[in-house]
């Protein structure tokens, strides 16, 4: 597919677009006038839209119309000058880049380069053509199996244990369990055993009095209570300790749970589903986990398949959460390029269905046109929410995930180490003055490192 | 084998101050889980699931012990020094020996300490009408350790106190620095007008100088800041043009930090956020310390917040949490896990909680003034509501609303609980840009 380029410009600029644009294999129509150039727009899709800031009857109301129509695809400004107030609309408006004009034919390329190997766009699918939640989204053989089982266990009350790589939506599948039960009319509460700390989890399950404990500053129902009838969902179980997975295999039993500083037990009718990314035949060989409760709660077993065993699965699930967050933020995105479906598929993705989401909503973010391209996809870069994401080592020494605070600490302390803690030597080779090191020195803490700084 | 954590260590470490320095060192090297990096559980992670690293410790310990003894050897040698001037009649001199002393306790994030040798120093020279200047001093550093202590009564009445004692001594400058202090602690505590009135006498005093000092651009931001508060945001760009124009006159690249986050929290008050955004960045590029840099960015976070980026806004709030670590600054941290929780609970995590009371926690263990503990609870109860525990949320309610009436913030509290009382989401954190005295 060639890549097709509108643009406003003034004759000269034209010119250079014209070249660039023959470059890559594309075609570029310059117009010279707001009518003509609307009037393009409404006759065709354009896979990029070049406007001129400086071009005549172009304001900002024009612009924000140009952005938010889907034939405009990406939306490149160019003004003369350096303007804050332009880089401010630019944003605000979420066109890809500014350019300075006179167009530069290198600063074209960077984007253009971008454009020709999109190939086709494929249409997300429209609410109608959605599944309620992701966990239905998959057509592989291995969801298929996963479905199936589901099916067969939902109406009955039996416990299930759910098992599988983190982020493979082990909550969501839960949660389904729940909304085909005929518990669905009660509540879903779910517990995350392993983010909760110890001295906090047993009066989030149970419960607690006003005044039970120093911080108990009002009366807590327990997960337990409020699930009554209804289904609690005990994710990430293998990090329960053994004091307490005693208590909710006691709680299990008798169907009986007592508030923390309370005196009575109170009858609970719960259904519990409970999983793990751990072997629990491992924990429990080596103690840390009790095998009574493991068979306790793995009546029924469910493994949740990685993604990059899923297949066509994963193009499925890009597209529904292409199109959720499209509508989540209020962006007239209505495709995804075919470079951009190939590129999410060929990568491993270690964080499964969590990390795909996240790829996905930050495309949108990412995206000015209506449709979402290769280019705004972050691979491999996509943050989780967690303080766990992993620093590996980056070409550059450190990783790009690393704060500047944290490369300027590091780069002092490896200086100072150089230099055998002598500050002026220091201050010389980091080119700043003694008593600015001197400040970073003791903010950072490095005075107590490698046998001090002098 | 499961690895020791920061909670582990809790578990079984005494809490003894002189632990303390060790305890912030394990905080600052620890590690992330990353075998929790895509878990619910790696999300709502905090300081207290970070790994520790024994290694780093016992090739460090020495040189944190040492680092201890230089202290406290500084610290015994400015506390003989003031005794020897006090037996040779030099008050003066004793007094600016415990002053330096408070100096370093505060470096050391330590306001009670600080306070305790502040006081020592005034108490060497009230009265005294030659060291009137020295006594004036001493208050202020002595107001500076209670606001941050959260005691803004005794704080407020030392300010007025230090601005009288300045004006007898005929020191414009000393007196001006007690008005912006005494500003602070009100705007602090949401009376407004009182501090706007302190903003205004400061640069009234400050006018009658022959030239612009530092003073008037950190009178004039506070200023502005108090006037957005109150809601005045035509009138509070004047002083902000002002602080810019001074701060360039003089030269004051400090500046440039303090100005640019003030903009940005402007543009927020306009609910102008990508325009926000843009200022908050040039802030962050400005910032020359790293407790400015944490400010900043949570500001940051929050206006990425706004526009629904929820996944930005997240980026950057743990940014700021490992730069609290690194820079032992974890009385930062319930400021970072107050917009952690409050993105949790918006992206509807029943589990959001978690960050809510690691941030109580955090408070209590480092003995952080109650208006922390409010902030904290109140930001709690907007959350258990917004995931719909009514019960927990009515419970938190009372206990923040309690707080704010016994530290007199009467407005802040008031307008959060109208808020809260209609069901609406509360208003957002209150972040200033304010320079301190």
């Amino acid at each position: 597919m060639k890549p097709r380029i509108l643009a406003l410009l003034d004759e000269r600029d034209g010119k250079t677009l014209d070249r660039a644009t023959a470059e890559v294999g594309g075609t570029a129509s310059v117009v010279y006038s707001v009518d003509k150039l609307l009037r393009a727009l409404r006759e065709n899709p354009w896979d990029l839209t070049v406007v001129s800031l400086g071009a005549d009857m172009v304001d900002e109301a024009l612009l924000e119309r140009v952005a938010g129509l889907e034939s405009t695809g990406t939306l490149l400004l160019c003004g003369r000058g350096a303007s804050l107030q332009a880089a401010l609309l630019s944003e605000r408006i979420g066109a890809a880049a500014l350019l300075r004009l006179p167009l530069d034919a290198s600063a074209l390329d960077e984007h253009l380069a971008g454009l020709q190997d999109e190939g086709r766009s494929v249409r997300l699918p429209g609410p109608a053509d959605r599944p309620d939640e992701a966990s239905l989204v998959g057509e592989s053989a291995e969801m298929a199996s996963v479905f199936g089982l589901i099916a067969k266990v939902s109406r009955s009350s039996s416990t299930v244990l759910l098992t599988g790589e983190s982020g493979t939506g082990k909550e969501v599948v839960a949660r389904t369990l729940h909304e085909q039960s005929e518990r669905r009319e009660h509540e879903f509460v779910a517990v995350n055993c392993a983010a909760i700390p110890e001295n906090l989890l047993e009066s989030e399950l149970f419960g607690h009095e006003k005044g039970a404990f120093t911080g108990a500053v009002a009366k807590r129902t327990g997960r337990f209570q409020r699930a009554h009838r209804g289904t609690l969902f005990l994710d990430e179980i293998g990090d329960m300790s053994l004091v307490l997975q005693a208590k909710v295999l006691r709680a299990l039993e008798e169907r009986r749970v007592e508030r923390v500083g309370g005196h009575a037990s109170e009858a609970v009718d719960v259904r519990v589903v409970a999983a793990t990314n751990q072997r629990l035949g491992e924990a429990i060989e080596e103690g840390r986990f009790r095998e009574d409760l493991y068979y306790r709660l793995a009546v029924v077993e469910i493994e949740l398949p990685p993604l990059r065993t899923r297949g066509e699965d994963v193009r499925l699930l890009a597209m529904y959460f292409a199109a959720l967050f499209a509508e989540r933020h209020g962006r007239s995105i209505s495709a995804i390029s075919t470079a951009a479906l190939e590129r999410i598929e060929a990568f491993d993705w270690p964080g499964n269905v969590r990390e795909l989401r996240n790829v996905m909503d930050r495309a949108v973010l990412l995206t000015s046109g209506s449709c979402i391209r290769s280019g705004a996809l972050r691979l491999g870069a996509a943050a989780p929410r967690a303080s766990s994401r992993p620093d590996a080592p980056s070409p550059h020494g450190y990783p790009e995930t690393a704060s500047l605070a944290e490369v300027e600490t590091d780069h002092i302390r490896r200086v100072l180490e150089s230099v055998e803690g002598q500050i002026g030597r220091a201050a010389d080779i980091l080119g700043i003055h003694r008593n600015t090191l001197s400040r970073k020195i003791q903010e950072y803490g490095l005075d107590e490192a490698g046998g001090g700084a002098r | 084998m499961k690895r020791l954590t920061i909670d582990g260590l809790r578990a079984f470490l005494p809490e003894l101050d002189e632990l303390r320095p060790l305890v912030d060192h394990l905080l600052a090297s620890s590690r992330v889980d990353e075998t929790r990096t895509w878990s619910e559980s790696g999300e709502l992670g905090t300081a207290g699931s970070r790994l520790v690293d024994a290694a780093e410790l016992l090739q460090r310990s020495q040189a944190l012990a040492e680092r201890e003894h230089e202290h406290a050897r500084t610290m015994f040698g400015l506390i003989a020094e003031a005794i020897a001037h006090v037996e040779a009649g030099r008050h003066d001199e004793a007094a600016s020996a415990l002053l330096r002393a408070a100096a370093l306790e505060e470096a050391r994030d330590r306001p009670d300490r600080a306070e305790a040798y502040a006081h020592g120093a005034f108490e060497l020279v009230r009265g005294r009408r030659a060291e009137e200047s020295l006594a004036s001093v001493a208050l202020r550093r002595r107001a500076r350790a209670r606001r941050t202590l959260g005691r803004y009564r005794e704080a407020s009445r030392d300010y007025e106190e230090a601005h009288t004692i300045a004006e007898a001594a005929s020191d414009p400058r000393g007196a001006a620095e007690a008005l912006i202090g005494a500003g602070n602690v009100y705007e602090e505590q949401g009376l407004w007008s009182d501090a706007e009135a302190r903003y205004r006498s400061a640069l009234s005093v400050l006018d009658a100088l022959e030239g612009p000092v530092p003073e008037h651009w950190h009178a004039l931001l506070n200023l502005h800041v108090v006037l957005r508060s109150a809601g005045s945001l035509e009138a509070s760009v004047e002083p902000l043009e002002r602080a810019s124009e001074i701060a360039a006159a003089l030269d004051d690249s400090g500046a440039a930090a303090f100005l640019q986050n003030a903009r940005g929290q402007l543009r927020m008050a306009h609910e102008d956020f990508p325009a926000a955004e843009e200022h908050l960045r040039r802030a962050l590029g400005a910032s020359g310390s790293p407790r400015a840099a944490i400010t900043i960015r949570l500001n940051l976070a929050e206006c990425l917040l706004a526009q629904g980026k929820s996944l930005d806004a997240a980026e950057e709030a743990r940014r700021a949490e490992k730069e609290s670590l690194m820079a032992r600054l974890p009385q930062k941290l319930p400021e970072v896990y107050r917009i952690l929780g409050r993105i949790a609970a918006h992206e509807g995590s029943t589990n959001a909680f978690v960050l809510f009371e690691r941030a109580l926690e955090i408070v209590a263990d480092r003995g952080l003034p109650s208006l922390e503990r409010a902030q904290t609870l109140q930001a709690y109860a907007e959350a258990e509501r917004r995931v719909g525990d009514e019960e927990t949320a009515a419970g938190l309610h009372e206990e923040a609303d309690r707080l704010y009436s016994e530290l007199g913030i009467e407005r802040m509290r008031r307008a959060w609980s109208d808020r809260f009382d209609a069901g609406r989401d509360g208003p957002k954190r209150d972040i200033k840009g304010t320079r301190d005295d």
